[in-house]
């Protein structure tokens, strides 16, 4: 059984489908890339699955269980955990304050033991610290901890937004362009860390535009063209697949005509 | 989540002092102001916690309207104890403010402000206006006896002095403080302050922001009630106007004087502000101007308040090279 899957799943913003009628399939374990022009519906994508905004059609399966129209938090708290395109981490906060918000997803509801200073809320704050520092040591970020976010280099700043991911320990952590902005030397330990992560038993999908990059990591590929999905299957099948190329090529060609890609 | 440089025994002497401070200040109207002090220091600090969550709430004083009017309401027509009326009329506001934060906190920045302002002129026109002989119209609810007596087993704890109502005051200050405080320095406040950052971050890794933000308005609400009740109960009138725009603007200029980053910044703002307001008394039209620019210069020259501004100079007395302290600024 996927890991992910949906069926038929759609979003139109008024007149537009910016995802048209997607099935697709994610398995455990596996590192799976998302490819395509511009405005292909990949972001629109994973703002379906991972509960930012609602599908218009269709349906999404979480390890066999429907999470349809789910918000965010509570995708969240099954263990599908997603970062952003832009640099999204918490910027006045030390780095360690950001893991620990990542952290959260484990705690339950206990306010009253937090106001009474009780030995339950420091069991439970005390674990929270360490998955939180685990997770930073795992990035390289343990040294840091103490620098606030916003002081960080930009660099440093997108492996803190997978830090935080990874302190909520996901099941499945969705990638939004990760590599973008990075340099080749910056990008590597980035891709040794996706590889590691996959070692250790969770699953990854990343979209990406370093269509070379993503040939190279992912295990599978799924490309999209005009909010559907135009081709999947191992990086050799789709760098053959001639829809792909000719997704690719017509928009080179409009580009170069000068019209919008 | 900064906790203040002071350590314990500094706090331990400052609670000595103000405990104690009845014994050699005796004076009715010293400790009538303080006392107002303290319980406007519990608004404002109340105030802030909403503020650091996300939103400026203009219906900060109309929840204080809501404690006052309808303990009095209780006490002097239906002849209730003070006791039973004030837990009473807090379970109402938290109703109240659970029903208005559900419907009002998913809107954002401006549209909250805008919308928890109305909340305030309806409030005012409702008390001011509606069911007269209940809350009195114009004049409010008049004369409102003092809370009754409580028996304890070896002695009787009466509410008819000024000392007691700076006690009380200054018990209700502290309580709020010190739930503010804990709660602040858990998650709870984290995710308060990750809220206001980033709602969208903090949502896709598993944290119900709305539910802590409803929380957070609840609770500090509720506060503004208790403190709105027992500053109606002492001062033997309730009357709107207490509680109507003029009040609000003073608890926003006190949160941000006194510096929203602290938890203690805004009863600071408010004792240091209401001590001086008193000074300048003959200006009163002039009063609100006052209050007014303060806040607007405040928020040019040092946004992060007073005790931004003291936080600063320790760090610098003591040598510590962390970045300054964040200007949280209020609204968007």
């Amino acid at each position: 059984m996927p890991l992910l899957q949906t069926k038929g799943l759609t979003r139109s913003f008024g007149g537009l489908k910016a995802v048209d009628n997607v099935d697709m399939e994610v398995h455990e374990r596996e590192i799976l890339g998302l490819i395509g022009p511009n405005g292909a519906g990949k972001s629109t994508c994973f703002n379906l699955l991972s509960g930012v905004i609602p599908p218009t059609a269709g349906q999404v399966l979480f390890d066999g269980r429907v999470i349809t129209g789910m918000r965010a938090h509570q995708v969240a708290r099954l263990g599908l955990i997603r970062t952003f395109q832009g640099i999204t981490v918490f910027p006045q906060f030390t780095v360690l304050e950001n893991a620990l918000v990542g952290a959260d997803r484990h705690f339950t509801w206990n306010l009253w033991h937090a106001v009474a200073n009780s030995r339950r809320y420091h069991g439970l704050d005390r674990d929270a610290r360490e998955r939180a520092l685990e997770a930073l040591r795992w990035c390289g970020l343990a040294d840091v901890h103490g620098v606030q976010a916003r002081n960080l280099p930009h660099g440093t700043q997108r492996v803190l937004e997978l830090a935080i991911a990874l302190a909520a320990g996901p099941r499945l952590l969705l990638l939004d362009e990760p590599f973008s902005g990075l340099s080749a030397g910056e990008s590597a330990p980035l891709i040794a860390l996706i590889r590691e992560i996959r070692d250790r038993g969770m699953t990854v999908v990343l979209v990406e535009h370093h269509v070379k990059l993503v040939m190279d990591l992912c295990d599978r590929i799924v490309v999209f063209g005009f909010g559907q999905k135009v081709a999947e299957g191992t990086p050799a099948e789709v760098r053959e697949n001639p829809d792909v190329i000719k997704l690719y090529l017509g928009e080179r060609r409009q580009r170069r005509a000068g019209t919008a890609g | 989540m900064k906790r203040v440089a002071l350590t314990t025994w500094g706090w331990l002497a400052l609670c000595a002092l103000v405990l104690l401070l009845p014994t050699v200040v005796t004076g009715q109207y010293v400790l009538r102001v303080l006392g107002i002090a303290a319980l406007n220091g519990a608004l404002a600090v109340s105030f802030a916690v909403i503020v650091r969550s996300g939103y400026v709430s203009m219906a900060h004083t109309a929840f204080a309207a809501m404690g006052a009017y309808l303990s009095a309401a209780l006490i002097v027509h239906a002849h209730w104890n003070f006791w039973l009326a004030l837990p009473i009329a807090l379970l109402v506001i938290i109703a109240t403010a659970f029903g208005i934060g559900w419907l009002t906190l998913r809107l954002k920045g401006a549209y909250f402000f805008l919308i928890s302002f109305c909340f305030l002129e309806a409030t005012v026109l409702f008390f001011g206006n509606v069911a007269q002989p209940i809350f009195g119209g114009p004049n409010g609810i008049v004369p409102v006896p003092r809370p009754s007596p409580i028996l304890l087993g070896f002695a009787t704890l009466s509410f008819n002095s000024m000392r007691s109502f700076y006690y009380c005051g200054v018990a209700v200050m502290l309580l709020c403080a010190w739930v503010i405080w804990r709660i602040m320095s858990t998650r709870y406040g984290r995710i308060l302050l990750a809220a206001q950052q980033s709602d969208t971050l903090a949502a896709t890794v598993g944290v119900n922001i709305f539910a802590h933000k409803l929380m957070a308005f609840v609770l500090c609400s509720t506060m503004a009630g208790l403190a709105g009740a027992v500053l109606g109960n002492f001062n033997g009138i309730v009357q709107i106007d207490d509680y109507a725009v003029s009040r609000m603007v003073m608890v926003v200029t006190f949160a941000v004087v006194g510096g929203t980053d602290m938890v203690w910044g805004p009863a600071f703002g408010a004792v240091l502000l209401i001590l001086a307001g008193e000074r300048l008394r003959s200006l009163h039209d002039v009063q609100l101007l006052g209050y007014g620019l303060l806040l607007i210069l405040v928020m040019v020259i040092w946004p992060s308040g007073l005790a931004g501004m003291l936080q600063h100079l320790y760090r610098k007395l003591t040598g510590q090279a962390r970045e300054p302290a964040r200007a949280v600024s209020a609204g968007h």
